[in-house]
């Protein structure tokens, strides 16, 4: 816990017990339905490994089979999963943050995030790897703030360049070129 | 004697240049770390481990151990220069440590800090030297039952990670366990969980799975934390008087037993090492009421408390295998992924690699100390860098990292499927250092069952047929039992955290 708690319930130094301030209590009904639909997914997901292990072989002459492990595993799964539901709906079980759903500002950075890191799968081995970071570093820069576009373009590109440069050179790293050998004159 | 003979030829090793500066790098990367809020060990570590890929073996978890032990003296360096703890083992040291960075004796407080911090991580690898060995003499009695029951002891101690919920631990341990069986079964080659994708017949990669849980997630939820505003401190001075040596001495010498043998009890953390280093500080203390108004003695009691416990949870991981914690759990997952097996067995199979390690330790301690001090200045000027600029260099390792795992963008979408995951089941309060944790030992605890059953033709009766199997079973059965215990020290372990994340 001490590693990420940081991150889950902010960095100030007001909110730096996290342990010893008691946690909202007022958890609001989206969080407490992800939950039950997280627990739900979980049971599924038990279930159909059972499902699953069904079709590989149990039991060998020698030992157990490819199925023996998958099976015991979803069978636990579905039954601890169960269990974590119906304790949810004991009152005061669930100790959730006040707020489940992110602002839609702070959503719309997530999605942004999580998006341009979608951009870098689709976009590394076609465009290569400088090309595709640039466009993503600068994207994240102007979404996270970073309000003057030199600024974010100088940043991005810097990084990219360094980056790319000091892996395929220094470390001895393969990193997908530019097309055409366009960026060949500065060895990307 | 031979002992200290191979300790003393992995020190030689340690000190070769290349492991210096891999040693090195590993601090500088864990202080910086330490020092940014929203980045701790585990995720800078998951996010730094691809990077070490292309490293000789040795050279790799030297790095990344330096990573583990150098963020908490980087913790330190942010709590008490500007109230902002990099690390939870660190807030308590806001106390006092901020009190006498207030009156100008910042300086001071983070020499004592580092100076205790290097005496009880010494100290505890010193201790790891001599117990190590003892279990090695053991290890040539393992067969795949005893390495069965050791490897339930390690799921054992789930249950002393589960912080509030020991169900919601236990089924994110099956999940991971799960995770384990996907790809290629390992006796007879059945394709498991594979839903036609090639990249998924060689198994779910450790690297993106953690990199997503640990490293993405932390981005994600760092979106929803104010950004911090730092100011740059004043210090007056950097090095303690011979009145500041004297005053926190005692403190230095109780922080290093009481992290040190917290450090050994798998799931306990290095918060609560500091917590219970700063009451006993307290407790001993003439003046009490000093406590808070910036006493040395509160900052060099639960500073060397933490980092004693840091490098002392590396002896279960060294000697048995067992990972306390998620950072410890991705420091296991490297030696995986170089090769090794951590366990009683290390040291008699690769002493070549082991003991370089473990000397490196001692000698990235010792950087530490000399380091960071003087480099304050840049550690400070680091920090005021803006939120806005830092993240997305940070999501630009990310996806570089877990794209060189194996030049493969599947593990790209794996990383981001995982980041999705990891995010919702934080905030959701479902611990993730679980899913590490039996990720790792899945497939080792599902092959050594079934070669014991193998052996024995399908006879159960093979996994307590040892004494030495049965002693480690109990031992599992002991460390399932301590949620049961006492409930006042239940209560406490709730309120100080747990090592779930």
């Amino acid at each position: 816990m001490d590693e990420d708690v940081q991150a889950n319930r902010g960095t100030h130094a007001d909110a730096a017990f996290p342990e010893t301030t008691p946690r909202a209590s007022g958890t609001d009904r989206a969080g407490r339905l992800a939950f039950r639909l997280v627990a739900s997914g979980f049971v599924l997901l038990g279930l159909w490994v059972c499902w699953y292990a069904r079709g590989l072989t149990y039991y060998t002459p020698v030992g157990p089979g490819p199925g023996f492990f998958p099976l015991w595993l979803g069978l636990l799964l579905t039954v601890l999963s169960c269990a974590v539901l119906v304790r949810s709906r004991r009152p005061g079980r669930l100790a959730l943050p006040d707020r489940f759903l992110p602002e839609r500002r702070t959503g719309g950075r997530m999605a942004v995030t999580v998006g341009m890191i979608a951009v870098f799968a689709l976009g590394v081995e076609r465009a290569g790897f400088v090309p595709t970071m640039f466009v993503v570093l600068l994207v994240l820069l102007r979404s996270n703030g970073c309000r003057l576009f030199p600024t974010a373009t100088v940043i991005a590109l810097a990084a990219t360049l360094v980056v790319g440069y000091s892996f395929t050179h220094w470390l001895n790293v393969y990193l997908p070129p530019v097309p055409f050998g366009l960026l060949g004159a500065v060895g990307l | 004697m031979e002992v200290l003979h191979d300790f003393i030829v992995g020190f030689g090793s340690a000190l070769a240049p290349a492991n210096l500066l891999y040693a090195l790098v590993g601090c500088l990367v864990g202080t910086l770390v330490g020092v940014l809020p929203g980045i701790g060990s585990a995720g800078g570590m998951a996010i730094l481990l691809p990077l070490t890929m292309n490293l000789p073996p040795a050279g790799a978890i030297i790095m990344l151990a330096a990573i583990f032990y150098g963020s908490y003296y980087g913790g330190t360096i942010s709590t008490v220069l500007m109230s902002v703890p990099g690390e939870v083992a660190s807030v308590v040291t806001i106390l006092d440590g901020h009190a006498m960075a207030k009156q100008g004796r910042g300086g001071v407080a983070l020499s004592i800090a580092a100076l205790g911090s290097f005496v009880g991580g010494t100290a505890a690898v010193l201790a790891l030297v001599l117990i190590a060995p003892l279990l090695t003499e053991v290890a040539l009695e393992f067969g795949p039952a005893e390495f069965f029951a050791l490897l339930v002891i390690g799921l054992a101690t789930l249950s002393l990670l589960a912080g509030d919920s020991l169900l919601r631990a236990l089924a994110m341990a099956v999940f991971g366990l799960l995770l384990g069986t996907v790809g290629t079964d390992p006796t007879m080659g059945t394709p498991r969980f594979d839903f036609g994708l090639t990249p998924l017949l060689g198994g779910l990669d450790f690297v993106p799975v953690v990199m997503g849980l640990f490293g993405l997630s932390e981005i994600l939820l760092a979106e929803e934390s104010p950004a911090v505003r730092v100011e740059a401190p004043r210090l007056r001075t950097l090095y303690p008087s011979r009145a500041d040596l004297k005053a926190s001495g005692g403190a230095i010498v109780r922080g290093t037993l009481l992290g040190f043998l917290l450090g050994l009890i798998p799931g306990t953390t290095q918060a609560l090492a500091s917590f219970i280093a700063y009451g006993v500080e307290k407790g001993c203390a003439r003046r009490p009421e000093e406590f808070g108004k910036g006493a040395i003695a509160g900052v060099a009691g639960p500073e060397t408390a933490n980092n004693a416990h840091a490098n002392a949870a590396l002896i279960p991981l060294f000697t048995l295998g067992i990972p306390g914690s998620p950072s410890i759990a991705i420091l296991l997952g490297a030696f995986v992924l170089n090769g090794l097996a951590p366990g009683p067995l290390l040291f008699s199979e690769r002493p070549e690699i082991v003991w370089p390690i473990i000397a490196s330790m001692i000698v990235g301690n010792f950087m530490l100390l000399l380091l960071n001090v003087p480099l304050v200045g840049m550690w400070v000027r680091i920090l005021q860098i803006p939120a806005s600029v830092l993240r997305p260099l940070i999501v630009m390792f990310i996806c570089l990292g877990t794209y060189l795992v194996s030049n493969s963008v599947f593990d790209v979408w794996v990383m981001v499927l995982f980041g999705l995951l990891g995010t919702l089941l934080r905030k959701l309060d479902f611990p993730l250092a679980p899913i590490a944790l039996t990720l790792i030992i899945g497939p080792m605890m599902e092959s050594a069952l079934r070669q014991a059953l193998s052996i024995s033709r399908g006879d159960l009766g093979i996994l307590v047929s040892s004494p030495l199997a049965c002693a480690l079973l109990a031992l599992a059965v002991v460390v399932l039992s301590v949620p049961l215990w006492p409930a006042r020290a239940v209560r406490m372990r709730g309120r100080l955290g747990d090592a779930s994340d």
